[in-house]
């Protein structure tokens, strides 16, 4: 019991994550993409504890009104973020931010523009610009960028609220292709936290981002098309507050050489 | 009752003359509270819908939220 205790107080002393003037309790942010169904998206948001959920805008389907429900979906008192995916470049993504502020009735929003639509990589050229005119509006603006610590240095200068390189392509599962310039970034977005977006996988690749230091991680497919997704969720939740743990534990150095952990003295030496 | 064209999020339709964005919407069965409109490239004040009436040629757009990353 007492390991419980300790794990809950451990655990408890994260304050959370701040973008802007929204504070968040759990530093995983969730998409809602991807599920087979609407009941088992909702089942995974409230087990993985996330406290924002993002969201995309779309034109309604007048003739098919089946997507209408989508928001009942969303638990209570989560945040919504809404996003400009599929946007590939500045009037779309401009006009996107908008509508969805009218929308949802939110400054929030996930800029999202992407490059091509093979890599959905992301074109920083027209984010910085979407980030500067949106941040004169009023926008709290979370940047979904490359793993590039030049653009992620930009972003902050342009008024970024958060800064979110991606891990590995969007849907990749890839992992953390390029830790390096992660750590990088994490030296340069100082102000502003710095959330890895894209190309989670897998809970080692949750706590790998978390041990980098970074404040947060948004994933959707990694949960969406696990096998079994509620227990991805958890598992998900548990692996960023393991590295979140350990990022703040410090880790060991590492050595050329084994070093034996048990003493070398007093051994009972070779059977005769 | 003389009809008008419009086009509704890229498709040609036809309506009565004189309708509002806000009846537009409740016709067809659209809860405005859950929805964005854009007329012509403007985007619509939630509660200016029922006083923007619709013109023959006008472009609407209706937007709402749905599952994304």
């Amino acid at each position: 019991m007492t390991a419980t205790t300790q794990d809950q107080t451990f655990v408890a002393e994260d304050q959370g994550l701040t973008i802007g003037r929204y504070h968040l309790a759990s530093r995983l942010i969730l998409g809602s993409g991807k599920y087979k169904t609407l009941d088992l998206m909702k089942s995974c948001l409230e087990a993985s504890g996330a406290s924002m959920v993002t969201v995309a805008i779309r034109r309604v389907n007048i003739q098919d009104r089946s997507e209408a429900s989508f928001w009942s979906y969303i638990p209570k008192g989560m945040m919504i973020l809404p996003n400009t995916a599929g946007c590939y470049n500045l009037p779309d993504t401009l006009r996107t931010a908008r509508l969805a502020r009218e929308l949802l009735n939110t400054d929030l929003v996930k800029l999202e523009v992407l490059g091509d639509p093979q890599t959905l990589l992301p074109d920083t050229e027209v984010l910085l610009e979407a980030t500067r005119t949106l941040v004169k509006e009023g926008f709290t603006i979370l940047a979904y960028t490359n793993d590039d610590p030049i653009v992620a240095r930009k972003l902050v200068d342009s008024g970024a609220a958060a800064v979110m390189p991606l891990a590995s392509p969007i849907g990749s599962g890839q992992g953390i292709l390029n830790p390096l310039n992660l750590r990088f970034i994490r030296e340069i977005v100082k102000t502003v936290p710095m959330i890895v977006d894209a190309g989670v996988g897998t809970a080692s690749d949750a706590a790998e981002a978390m041990e980098l230091g970074v404040d947060g991680i948004l994933m959707n497919t990694a949960i969406a098309e696990a096998r079994d997704p509620l227990r991805m969720s958890v598992a998900m939740k548990l692996a960023t507050q393991a590295g979140r743990l350990a990022y703040f534990s410090g880790r060991m150095a590492r050595r050329d050489n084994a070093a034996p952990s048990s003493p070398v003295q007093g051994t009972i030496g070779v059977v005769s | 009752m003389s009809a008008m064209q419009l086009e509704i999020n890229g498709k040609k339709e036809t309506v009565a003359e004189g309708i509002n964005v806000r009846a537009l919407l409740e016709a067809k069965g659209i809860n405005p509270n859950l929805v964005a409109c854009e007329l012509n490239l403007t985007i619509l004040k939630r509660a200016t819908l029922a006083e923007t009436p619709l013109h023959d040629g006008d472009r609407l757009e209706i937007i709402q939220m749905i599952g994304g990353g």
